[in-house]
């Protein structure tokens, strides 16, 4: 029999708030451990939580980057259950009342095509303590750091509707995409900034029924994800075709053996109303102001970028990618560089420069000004494409302008006819073999002489220019 | 004597003060957080504990001047009165005022067995910020007293908006507030009291004669009777063990005895049998019945939860609706012969002694126990009136007046 899957996902996304969900500690889980704690997150008796109005903000634009339908009435729930990362016994999440419902994210399928998966809701929750278990002494004891205890989560809820890897790895790109976009969450996976369930079933192709599920944890990449759900996959339909039933349970993936392995049996705790934090009550006026806060998504600025810049729809896609990315195009075009050709060095030189350098659009000193002078001076003719190259090496090593730089070093491309003459001449007469097989008609010996006489001129030849001369001198 | 009914004495000299509490003394009970201060609520799962500040009301009494004199012995996690020694320390003058959270009407019939006031303010009036007690929803700072004055002297000085603790109304409290001040506007004026229509059927077979003569009594003096009707009323009860175990269930999650707290000495093999085995030998048998349903609820029959929320719900809508027709609604405080504080073995032989004072712990309103002609300790002949949500300066007004019929202003003079 041929069996199709049915997979769903839950993904935990660590909202970037200066503070935790309900108290006024910093949301930095990763500083040295139980600094960043205090009674509330503790969990100590007496203490009470209030929620945090930045957290709630932050989760609302995190809904609606996801095309959420936000609940004017949404409330938080104590699910309870007992283990050492949760000392008090139970975790405040949105079990009846979530902040948002509904959504979708669009992919494109194996094929290409565009494909809408929709979300069942997102709610908010604090997130729990992180054991640290030390087994090397002689008698194995586990820590607790309060760090993480109390840090706001979203969690995404899709409907059981992904029929693939290929699907679950294209959401989860989308998914962080969008939410990095609204700044709000860093929603990474190899640091722990986003982490990913996925509740994976199978059934015979074509049927519409809903088979028992296994969960899936601790993939820590999104090709993890995909590896995971596939090596799953095919683990439930051999144990079908072997006659062995799917039991409801919790698996772990093995990133080293590439192998999911069970963990436990999946557990549902009661989840009750919390008497304490108050019903989230949200005001039309108070939405909209928040709705406006919402930058502008991938989807309309690709749009925006094909119509208002005419670059093609593969450079506008590339170009909003990431919001930073796209709001440094959008400086250097206004400071005057031209679309296509500031799209194009950004994505062929400047993107994999910062990368050999380590460094991010954020945090260099090639700033949209500096590049900007830099296109312009190519546009200009100032300078030739393989200078362009050097002065932006040249931009992170120094505070000088790309103009500076261009005096300073010598990048000046030389347009002269007279002087350009002169070196043309001589690899005429230097390279007589290319020069016959150029006038037999081999056009690919024009590369090779235009080659040799920049490389006569140390780069700085208009090779357009070159190119002029040695066509009317073999002529 | 005083160790018979101190578990706690403050040895710390009191600044010089002239605030509106100073030279009122106020004992503490231990599910209310005072900086330093031992606050195990009578139980082992507490064991060592020391408050890290002062629960908001205390850091107000203080400011105010209030010398704060200590703990005396409580029931375990507040739940009932068992070894309960608070009214003690009123009857033998070793305190001005008590303060005790009511969950369930502790400190009313607490009061009630000792002759005194009980009052349990309007729910959200006094932050809950630094109180533990096992219901959250229910839990308010309950206070004993002899002088209705002292009450609400302390009341208002406790009350008011902290933003530190999440549930308070902002707007019922301004209009609680604006109140205390004024409270010769209810010292004359018609007075209307309402019986509720469902109390006979509610409390069986038997009449409370007591209850019967008190409010004769009141009719006579020109007091307006009226009956209201509260549809849910034989309901309260079991919403209130609902909702109050699975709250309960979820408050006592934290008592790991990890951090603090008594932790087995048995050798345990994980950390399961660690928590299973410093939890069975911390609660006594009533925390551990009420407990065990509570999670009963949770896990197994959540739908008798979902009910008992909608239970509350409408009783919290015809209390509301009642008092359009009356200024306030009168209850006997129990419907047994006290004394009260014996040792309740099973949650029902708990909620028989509280039946009637837990509807306005359920529904929020403000309530205060006053106590019968003759103090022996009686329950039956107190009388309990409920009031009006963020109507409490008024209902401890109207109390003063309706306790001068009652009583004829016997029991002040003990």
């Amino acid at each position: 029999m041929k069996y199709e899957a049915v997979i769903g996902l839950e993904i935990h996304i660590q909202l970037n708030s200066a503070t935790k969900m309900f108290c006024d500690c910093s949301n930095n889980p990763g500083d040295d451990p139980n600094t960043n704690v205090c009674p509330v997150c503790l969990w100590m008796p007496g203490a009470l939580p209030i929620l945090s109005l930045e957290v709630l903000e932050k989760a609302i634009l995190a809904c609606l980057s996801l095309n959420c339908e936000i609940q004017g009435e949404s409330a938080f729930d104590q699910k309870v259950y007992y283990y050492p990362d949760l000392p008090k016994g139970f975790q405040l999440s949105q079990a009846h009342k979530p902040l948002a419902r509904n959504g979708w994210v669009e992919i494109l399928d194996e094929q290409g095509n565009p494909k809408k998966l929709r979300l069942h809701h997102v709610h908010m929750e604090e997130d729990v303590a992180k054991l640290v278990h030390e087994i090397e002494g002689r008698v194995p004891i586990s820590l607790v750091d309060f760090n993480r205890a109390g840090t706001p989560l979203v969690e995404v809820v899709t409907e059981p509707e992904l029929k693939s890897p290929h699907d679950a790895m294209e959401f989860l790109k989308v998914l962080r995409n969008q939410v990095r976009y609204t700044g709000c969450a860093e929603c990474s996976m190899e640091s722990g900034t986003m982490r990913c369930d996925a509740n994976i079933s199978i059934r015979p192709a074509g049927s519409d029924q809903l088979n028992t599920k296994v969960e899936i944890k601790n993939m820590n990449s999104i090709h993890h994800v995909g590896d995971a759900i596939a090596y799953e996959i095919k683990r439930q339909i051999d144990a079908v075709n072997n006659k062995k039933s799917i039991v409801l349970h919790t698996r772990l993936w093995d990133p080293e053996k590439h192998v999911t392995t069970a963990m436990r049996a999946k557990f549902e705790g009661p989840c009750i109303p919390d008497p304490s934090v108050p019903l989230i009550v949200l005001t039309d006026t108070w939405l909209e102001k928040i709705k406006s806060l919402l930058p502008e998504m991938p989807g309309q600025k690709v749009k925006r970028f094909v119509q208002e810049y005419s670059l093609l729809h593969d450079e506008a896609v590339l170009m909003s990618s990431e919001r930073g990315l796209s709001e440094f195009f959008e400086s250097v075009v206004t400071l005057g560089a031209r679309a296509r050709m500031a799209a194009g060095r950004i994505a062929t030189q400047l993107l994999p420069a910062l990368k050999a350098h380590g460094q991010t659009l954020a945090n260099t000193k090639v700033t949209p000004e500096r590049f900007a002078g830099l296109i312009q001076l190519l546009e200009k003719g100032e300078i030739n494409s393989s200078s362009a190259k050097s002065v932006l090496e040249k931009l992170f090593e120094t505070d000088k302008t790309p103009g500076q730089i261009v005096e300073q070093f010598g990048f000046r491309q030389v347009s002269d006819t007279a002087e350009l003459e002169k070196i043309v001449d001589k690899i005429i007469s230097d390279n007589v073999s290319a020069v016959t097989n150029y006038k037999s008609g081999n056009k690919k010996s024009m590369g090779f002489l235009v080659g040799q006489a920049m490389k006569a001129s140390k780069g700085k030849a208009n090779p357009k220019v070159i190119q002029e001369i040695i066509k009317k001198r073999l002529a | 004597m005083e160790s018979k009914i101190f578990t706690y004495i403050n040895t710390s000299t009191l600044p010089e003060s002239d605030g509106p509490m100073a030279g009122t003394s106020v004992i503490v009970e231990s599910g209310i957080s005072v900086a330093n201060w031992p606050i195990d609520a009578q139980s082992l799962a507490l064991e060592n504990y020391v408050a890290l500040e002062d629960a908001t009301l205390i850091q107000r009494l203080r400011n105010a001047g209030a010398n704060l004199k200590g703990r005396t012995f409580m029931a375990e996690l507040g739940l009932g009165l068992d070894r309960d020694t608070c009214g003690d320390a009123i009857n033998s003058g070793l305190s001005d005022v008590v303060l005790k959270t009511d969950t369930t009407g502790e400190a009313r019939m607490a009061a009630t067995a000792s002759g005194c006031f009980g009052f349990k303010p309007s729910y959200g009036l006094i932050s809950r910020f630094g109180l533990f007690s096992l219901i959250p929803s229910m839990e308010s700072c309950g206070i004993l007293s002899r002088s209705l004055e002292t009450i609400s002297k302390t009341i208002y000085t406790m009350a008011g908006i902290d933003e530190r603790d999440p549930s308070m109304e902002e707007s019922g409290i301004d209009q609680a507030m604006s109140q205390f001040n004024i409270p010769e506007k209810f010292q004359d004026g018609p007075l209307t009291v309402g019986l509720v229509r469902e109390l006979n059927s509610a409390m069986g077979q038997e009449r409370n004669k007591e209850f019967e003569q008190a409010v004769e009594k009141l009719g006579k003096a020109g007091v307006q009777i009226k009956e209201v009707s509260i549809k849910d009323f034989s309901l309260a009860r079991t919403s209130h063990n609902v909702i109050g175990t699975v709250e309960a269930s979820s408050s006592a999650g934290r008592f790991d005895s990890v951090r603090y707290g008594h932790r087995t000495g048995a050798l345990v093999k994980n950390w399961n049998e660690m928590y299973i085995k410093s939890r069975g030998e911390s609660f006594g048998t009533l925390v551990k019945a009420y407990l065990f349903q509570g999670g009963y609820f949770q896990y197994k029959n959540y739908n008798a939860f979902l009910d008992a929320c909608r239970i509350r719900a409408s009783l919290i809508e015809t209390v509301e609706k009642a008092f359009e027709t009356v200024d306030m609604i009168a209850l006997p405080v129990s419907d047994k012969p006290g004394p009260t504080t014996q040792k309740p073995d099973t949650v029902s032989d708990f909620y028989d002694v509280f039946s009637l004072t837990l509807l306005a712990n359920l529904t929020g309103n403000p309530a205060i126990s006053i106590p019968g002609p003759v103090n022996d300790g009686n329950t039956r002949s107190a009388l309990q009136l409920i009031g009006q949500r963020f109507d409490d300066a008024r209902l401890i007004a109207l109390a003063a007046r309706i306790s001068e019929i009652y009583t004829g202003g016997i029991h002040h003079e003990i």
